[in-house]
């Protein structure tokens, strides 16, 4: 598997940036389903710094992944997609990495307005520059809650249009992104096998 | 904020001051008739802080208490009469967090209902150079009273009639009971509460 994104298949830096977020996600969206509702305690407190560092982890992974994608362009859509959906499909990546970038900027000038700082791992101490601010903490509290459903919604979106492309079109929409060795064009026998 | 500090962090008690000299408390009555003699110093209430700073999972978190009042007898050239208490309102603790403040109230924590005040009582201040003093007193928080020493400088300006005085010192908030029960797990929440003061004082006010 090539190191860089190819004409057809996405490479393993690409794709490890794609499965690590995934993986942080989920955890992250563990972490704060359990945590949101319990009572103050220690528990709790443990927890919120959990998903804090999940959650600035997110961050950075994302902004790696902006990076490498810019010096390294996506492979093309698939064929046969329709200038609507192509589109579409543009939009909900770009609201998928603006989520992603913009999420954990609000949970941490939330955590800063709540008197709670961000300290990355226990170690790195990264206040927000707003310090703390009840009303300020309340509204971005409000908005992460809302970014969390934008963003299950798209991912929804997203791993169902991952579907589509696998079992209804046939093309290699989600196999260019497995994160394992994948035949390519394998149900299109009149194109050229690749194998990545 | 301080304009000077040296020390540690941890979370959430209480404290202070050190000038001068306790009109109250029996403890001063020795000293009552030459300490009358000692100026008083009037707290500026709205330029005076007292910061707790403490920690959980290694982010400190600052609040202070927004009540309290001092009482200070204090002449740097009459060190052994000079004293000062500082009583604090419990239930003033703020951090700007309302399930902190809300839980800090409660008896694991400071039990303001039970314990409305915490108090520093100094019983001998030492000079340590140049503006730069030690008041040694008894703490008293939750009803647990122990020794203490605050370091603290005094910034004289307005003719020496105002004084700035700041200090830290760091407490440990389990030898007063302060986050007992499941909060005791300092892993989580730690054990050392560094408290600052920063009083603003004018000479007979």
């Amino acid at each position: 598997m090539s190191l860089r994104n190819t004409a057809v298949s996405y490479g393993a830096v690409a794709k490890a940036f794609h499965w690590l977020t995934l993986l942080m996600l989920i955890g992250s969206f563990t972490i704060a389903y359990s945590m949101v509702d319990m009572r103050i305690s220690p528990r709790k407190l443990e927890l919120y710094s959990w998903h804090k560092w999940v959650g600035a982890t997110v961050f950075l992974i994302v902004i790696l992944r902006l990076a490498w994608r810019l010096r390294n362009p996506a492979p093309p859509l698939p064929d046969g997609m329709s200038a609507l959906q192509r589109r579409l499909a543009g939009l909900s990546h770009g609201l998928l990495y603006t989520i992603l970038v913009v999420m954990p900027l609000t949970g941490w000038v939330m955590s800063s307005a709540r008197n709670l700082p961000l300290v990355y791992l226990g170690l790195i101490e990264i206040p927000s520059p707003f310090g703390v601010d009840q009303a300020l903490g309340d509204a971005l509290k409000t908005v992460h809650y809302y970014l969390s459903l934008a963003l299950l919604f798209f991912v929804g979106t997203h791993v169902l249009a991952a579907l589509q492309h696998h079992f209804i079109l046939r093309d290699d929409g989600l196999r260019r992104m497995l994160p394992w060795p994948t035949r390519l064009g394998a149900s299109k026998p009149d194109r050229e096998d690749i194998t990545t | 904020m301080t304009t000077f500090q040296a020390g540690s962090r941890g979370l959430a008690a209480v404290m202070v001051v050190g000038l001068v000299m306790g009109l109250s408390m029996g403890l001063a009555s020795r000293h009552a008739a030459r300490a009358e003699t000692l100026p008083a110093w009037g707290v500026d209430a709205g330029k005076s802080r007292i910061i707790f700073i403490g920690r959980q999972m290694g982010a400190a978190s600052k609040g202070w208490f927004k009540k309290f009042t001092a009482t200070i007898r204090f002449d740097p050239d009459k060190l052994a009469e000079s004293k000062a208490e500082v009583v604090v309102d419990t239930a003033s603790a703020y951090t700007g967090n309302s399930d902190i403040d809300v839980e800090m109230r409660k008896d694991k924590w400071f039990d303001t209902a039970k314990y409305p005040t915490a108090r520093f009582v100094t019983t001998k201040i030492t000079a340590k150079g140049e503006n730069a003093y030690e008041a040694a007193g008894k703490l008293t928080i939750k009803g647990i009273t122990r020794d203490a020493v605050l370091p603290f400088k005094v910034a004289l300006s307005n003719g020496g009639k105002t004084a700035k005085i700041t200090g830290e010192v760091t407490v440990k908030r389990l030898e007063f009971g302060i986050g007992t029960g499941e909060w005791g797990a300092t892993r989580i929440v730690a054990d050392e509460v560094v408290i600052q003061i920063e009083v603003v004082a004018n000479k007979g006010g």
